[in-house]
């Protein structure tokens, strides 16, 4: 109700209509992405051709699979330090001498998914019912989890894979690789689970106030438990992917993923308990991707991609602060 | 108000409050060492004494340097890159008076730099030490791509010779533990400590200095890792950039098996010593019972994951 003869102020973004836009909104993995464009545009022309797009969509698809899960866990103010284990299973377990040789692979595919469930079930139960610390419950999990894929292979790993996985891993349908697909297409429903369906608002609720959520009648708990699952899925997928790729089974695989996998999450504007949606954590894997093979081209390979992720990570947390756990 | 201080200590229900974790840990150590006693043959001979005692000596310099930044209600993550990137410098072709002050000045910048980016920037505990570790890892295998070089003869002699007919490692023990607590138990630095991981808010309007203390914490944590990556050069008188894989999940087990709560404000150096011994000692003994590895990194995780469980928390999540 404004006095008569006086109107309302109103900023110039208000009366076009931006006013609930902001530049922090965006994720950081855009600002990064174009900084790299431009780069890679200078160094490397070959960048923007649709072949190595592509080529590159199949590099990022395992890490990508990885985060989208991760992204869950983050935004429920819990972290899967686990995946990278996961992956490192997916892998033994795949390439394991001791299955029956008459097994179709599909039984394996869904083995193995049935798995990553149960180990995100595992750490999602000690999280939200024993209320332990999500860090050290992963991270004990992931000590377990390279232990077994040890024990099963007995140390000496390098089974060819079956063509079914090398094919989800390498191949190409229409010239588009499997492995994009399955990502876009995990992505596709992560997204219509966190924007269409209820779960999503209670993740948001969850990860936004816990006490308050729980107050308003969300089923917290089964919240925390349901992005466990999920993520653990997603990793099992991602192991899957990774595995094709490669083609063999191979120990350690999958170790330094785990933080890819949150370098991505953090770099597609999801922070503990904020906001941010499962796309930009697409963005963020794909950068990451862009990134290490920036960094091949001008050869400093491993060392230098430690340490930008790693760079990465603190700057873009900076920006974006994450809210600190309320006490209560 | 110096008096109130010592009056929290005198309050005997508030001293067994505080050490509920180390109570249980010295009790479950006590058994463990007598079962390992009797079970694991040699367990108790003068050699396998002086391997637990080298093998413990990088947990516990690790662990009582993580206890502080678990008091601030923090981790971190950074420690065992750090002791990777310590070997790494200390092989390189320099004089070792040159060598010595880079690590520790790195040591004293990488813990600033923690600190600042949580208590000033907010960032959370767990992101910052991690995008540190990776990059300190990055820098590592960019100095030392391999295991290889040789250390200097001083190093060398200070982790592995004897004085007095008493190892070295003994003193590095004993100065650890008698420095950890003076800094927790008898200095303003560690009411401090304590006062922030209960919470902050209250603590800054008490008097401590948040920012400032909270940096400190992960300065002495970073140079508690640094003396770790000093030692363990010195023992295996070479360098090897993954000598510190272990080193982080190790100190935060051994310290939350001590009773140290990750939710912050509680924990004691005495717990902490019995959590490093508790994890030294089983794995020992599970080497004695020639117990796979394979088996030992099953049990270790479910080692960390026992014990986290058993204290209950308010909040759910990280």
């Amino acid at each position: 109700m404004s006095l008569p003869g006086v109107s309302p102020v109103k900023t110039l973004a208000q009366t076009i209509g931006l006013s609930a836009f902001r530049w922090s909104s965006i994720p950081p993995a855009v600002y990064g992405l174009i900084v790299l464009g431009i780069l890679a545009g200078f160094l490397a022309p070959h960048f923007f051709s649709l072949p190595f797009f592509l080529l590159m969509l199949r590099q990022a698809a395992p890490l990508g699979l990885l985060a989208i899960g991760q992204t869950l866990v983050v935004k429920t103010r819990s972290l899967d330090l686990s995946v990278g284990g996961t992956v490192a299973i997916t892998n033994i377990i795949l390439a394991s001498r001791a299955w029956p040789s008459d097994i179709v692979p599909e039984v394996k595919f869904l083995a193995v998914i049935v798995l990553g469930g149960l180990i995100g079930m595992v750490n999602g139960a000690f999280v939200a019912y024993l209320r332990a610390s999500a860090v050290v419950i992963t991270l004990g999990m992931a000590t377990i989890l390279i232990g077994l894929s040890l024990l099963i292979s007995g140390g000496s790993p390098g089974n060819k894979l079956d063509p079914f996985f090398i094919e989800i891993g390498r191949g190409r349908l229409m010239g588009v690789p499997i492995a994009a697909i399955l990502w876009i297409g995990v992505a596709v429903v992560g997204a219509v689970l966190m924007k269409v369906l209820t779960f999503g608002k209670f993740v948001s609720m969850t990860g936004d106030n816990p006490q308050s959520a729980e107050l308003t009648g969300v089923p917290v708990s089964r919240v925390f438990l349901a992005s466990h699952v999920i993520c653990g899925i997603t990793a099992a997928l991602g192991g899957i992917c990774l595995s094709g790729l490669i083609g063999v089974g191979s120990l350690e695989i999958g170790q330094d993923l785990v933080l890819a996998s949150i370098a991505a999450v953090i770099l597609g504007g999801v922070s503990f308990g904020g906001n941010g949606n499962v796309f930009g954590c697409v963005l963020g894997a794909f950068l990451l991707i862009v990134l290490t093979n920036l960094l091949n081209i001008l050869n400093v390979g491993e060392p230098g991609k430690l340490f930008f992720q790693g760079l990465i990570i603190i700057v873009a947390a900076a920006f974006y602060v994450v809210k600190s756990p309320r006490s209560g | 108000m110096i008096g109130t201080m010592y009056d929290i200590k005198l309050n005997l229900r508030n001293v067994i409050v505080r050490h509920r974790g180390a109570v249980v840990a010295w009790v479950v150590l006590a058994v463990l060492f007598a079962g390992a006693g009797i079970f694991a043959s040699g367990f108790l001979s003068e050699g396998n004494m002086r391997n637990l005692g080298e093998q413990m000596l990088p947990v516990l310099l690790s662990s009582l340097g993580q206890m502080a930044v678990i008091l601030t209600g923090g981790l971190d993550l950074s420690v065992g890159a750090l002791a990777s990137v310590t070997t790494a410098i200390l092989v390189l072709d320099l004089p070792l008076f040159v060598k010595l002050p880079i690590v520790f000045l790195l040591a004293i910048l990488v813990g600033a730099i923690n600190g600042y980016g949580i208590a000033g920037w907010k960032i959370h505990p767990i992101v910052m030490t991690m995008g540190m570790m990776s990059m300190l890892q990055g820098l590592t295998f960019l100095l030392l791509p391999i295991p290889g070089g040789r250390a200097d003869e001083l190093i060398v002699s200070m982790a592995t010779g004897s004085f007095l007919g008493i190892p070295a490692p003994a003193f590095w023990a004993l100065g650890a533990i008698g420095v950890a607590y003076w800094f927790i138990h008898r200095s303003w630095f560690g009411l401090h400590l304590i006062a922030i991981g209960g919470e902050a808010t209250y603590a800054g309007m008490n008097g401590a200095r948040v920012v400032v203390t909270t940096v400190k914490a992960y300065i002495y944590c970073s140079v508690s890792a640094v003396l770790v990556g000093t030692y363990l050069t010195g023992r295996l008188a070479s360098g090897d950039p993954w000598v510190g894989d272990f080193v982080a999940i190790d100190s935060i087990v051994a310290a939350v098996l001590g009773g140290a709560a990750l939710s912050g404000g509680v924990g004691t150096v005495i717990g902490t010593v019995a959590g490093t011994v508790l994890l030294s000692i089983s794995a020992n003994s599970l080497n004695l019972l020639n117990v796979p590895p394979f088996y030992q990194f099953v049990l270790k995780g479910g080692l960390l994951i026992g014990a986290v469980s058993l204290f209950r928390r308010k909040e759910r999540g990280l």
